[in-house]
């Protein structure tokens, strides 16, 4: 594929490079021998990896560099959870006023839980890499709830989330007492009210969103957010 | 969480970023002052002369007999023991560091690692080995170490202190078990159906001369993330700035068919160094983790069920919010 490429000027991706390290070598190889003067002009080639001991540092030397990083701070991680959400997702449910409010809830949960490790083990004991995996989950099973039930059954929810979902990845018994008690502060009847704040300050709160645009109001409110927050939640 | 989390984010920052950077400076510097050798033997032979000689347990064995009514002997053997390995260990591999850098024994991989350890002032490998958890520098860590040693040294030598450095031993829980133990002999009862209860004492440590008639008393617990204040008995949040405050004294008393309180308390665990986790060993004890202390606490109380991992029973425990949130936990030893 690499010589169709440089034949033809095509781009191409080699995708999770860390997963055929055995092949590494031989990429080492093949990228030592390209002769730009040989090779179409539009050829390029893309490689993907995780940080990997075993990816060769010629080829890494060679080539420009992208890192894509988990987002950092309260206000980066809600939002990247939530552009990837489209309106019709927070109307889907026959209930969108509760759906909506209790999956902003569950997103904030979530950088809350994931933003905790910063503080070493004064936030986790243990630092667990939660990642959008267990809050993909918990929004599917949100969703049916929220659908099948006429009154949200909050403690199945919470038990769902903290001891399941997210307590999957606890293995210290000190750190389950605290997730038990984070999650009851968002997945209770409380949130469904509009005064309902989440720290002392009252900066992060539950709110309606705008019935026609609820995706772009909670955006808008994301960005309202002071980029570096304090450890009050 | 408080303000005062922010600093220690900051600071586990800071200290990774140095980490990195001692592990990259270069080995040989330029320049006139002590060669990198010099300053070793010099640190291992000041070290050397500290180092006492290890308990003649047997001694301590005759003087503190295993009996009856007095379990804390058994812990007091035992942890004499432990520490001998300590300072056996001490005592063997300095002079050896030494005349390997004199060249007169072969500079093995250990040693060359020790000696590494000792001039970036981080405690070796093979002390660590020996040693109780620590996340002491070099320096802090031999002074801690001097301070154990003389801790035990004196109960050795002027019998049990009034008041339990707790942050001395080895193993705490098995120091505790023992007072336990103590007391269901004394009073005839089963000991698994004895419990401690926490009292917060007012007195400071000099006031307290005396053994108190059941239980016993222990210090030198440190707090983080929230703060004593005997006035309005209760845990109450940090100072700014200040990380870590020392805890009051407090008394252990074993209780029979003990009847948990029903409000106003934050369940505290006490782990021995600031990492927190802990692995858990065939004994089924935690490396890290001691035991739950029961803190009086003023915030509104909470009810939650939870594993008791002793017994595999769900119970209900009052617990207390806001500290949990505010990761509040009490420590043996810090880092400094």
């Amino acid at each position: 594929m690499m010589e169709m490429g440089q034949a033809n000027g095509d781009w191409v991706c080699l995708q999770n490079c860390h997963l055929s390290i055995s092949w590494m070598p031989e990429l080492e190889r093949r990228c030592e021998e390209t002769d730009a003067h040989k090779c179409d002009e539009g050829y390029r080639l893309w490689l993907t990896s995780m940080p990997s001991a075993a990816f060769p540092i010629s080829v890494l030397q060679d080539g420009v560099k992208m890192t894509k990083e988990p987002p950092k701070g309260m206000r980066a991680n809600l939002k990247s959870n939530f552009v990837k959400l489209t309106d019709s997702m927070i109307w889907a449910t026959d209930k969108p006023e509760k759906f909506s409010k209790l999956l902003f809830g569950l997103c904030f949960f979530h950088a809350v839980v994931v933003e905790r490790k910063k503080f070493g083990p004064l936030g986790w004991n243990i630092g667990y890499t939660f990642n959008e995996t267990d809050l993909d989950i918990t929004k599917e099973q949100l969703f049916t709830y929220v659908n099948d039930f006429d009154e949200v059954p909050y403690q199945v929810m919470q038990q769902l989330s903290s001891v399941v979902n997210y307590g999957g990845r606890i293995t210290d018994d000190k750190d389950m007492r605290t997730a038990d008690i984070i999650i009851a502060d968002f997945m209770c009847p409380k949130i469904l009210s509009s005064e309902y704040k989440f720290s002392s300050s009252g900066l992060y709160y539950s709110f309606d969103c705008d019935k026609d645009n609820a995706l772009g109001s909670y955006l808008d409110y994301i960005d309202s957010l002071p980029l570096e927050a304090e450890p009050e939640v | 969480m408080h303000q005062n989390a922010s600093i220690t984010c900051d600071m586990t920052d800071a200290d990774s970023n140095f980490e990195i950077i001692v592990s990259l400076q270069p080995r040989v510097g330029g320049g006139t002052g002590l060669s990198r050798e010099d300053i070793i033997y010099s640190i291992a032979g000041d070290m050397e002369a500290r180092v006492n000689r290890p308990w003649d347990i047997e001694a301590v064995a005759m003087q503190y007999p295993v009996k009856y009514d007095e379990c804390l002997n058994t812990t007091l053997q035992q942890e004499g023991e432990r520490f001998n390995k300590l300072t056996v260990e001490l005592q063997k591999s300095l002079p050896t560091l030494k005349k390997a850098l004199r060249g007169l024994v072969v500079l093995s991989a250990e040693l060359e690692s020790m000696g590494t350890s000792l001039f970036n002032q981080f405690v070796p490998d093979n002390w660590t080995k020996q040693s109780y958890p620590s996340l002491k520098g070099l320096g802090p860590w031999f002074e801690d170490y001097a301070k154990r040693i003389k801790f035990l040294n004196d109960w050795i030598e002027a019998g049990a202190p009034p008041v339990f450095w707790i942050s001395g031993f080895f193993f705490p829980q098995g120091f505790m078990t023992a007072v336990l133990q103590n007391h269901a002999r004394k009073y005839k009862m089963p000991i698994d159906t004895v419990a401690f209860s926490h009292v917060m004492r007012h007195e400071p440590m000099e006031k307290l001369t005396k053994k108190p008639a059941d239980g016993c008393f222990i210090d030198g617990l440190f707090l983080e993330g929230a703060r004593w204040d005997k006035d309005e008995e209760s845990l109450v949040d940090p100072r700014p700035k200040e990380l870590f405050s020392p805890m009051c004294v407090i008394q252990l008393k074993p209780l029979q068919y003990r009847e948990v309180p029903e409000e106003g308390l934050y369940r505290a665990p006490v782990y021995k160094v600031l990492s927190r986790t802990g692995v858990l060993s065939t004994t089924g004890h935690s490396t890290n983790f001691v035991f739950w202390l029961e803190v009086p606490s003023n915030k509104p109380t909470i009810y939650r069920n939870s594993l008791v991992s002793e017994t595999n029973e769900q119970r209900q425990f009052c617990d207390n919010s806001e500290w949990i949130k505010g990761g509040v936990a009490l420590f043996c030893a810090l880092k400094y």
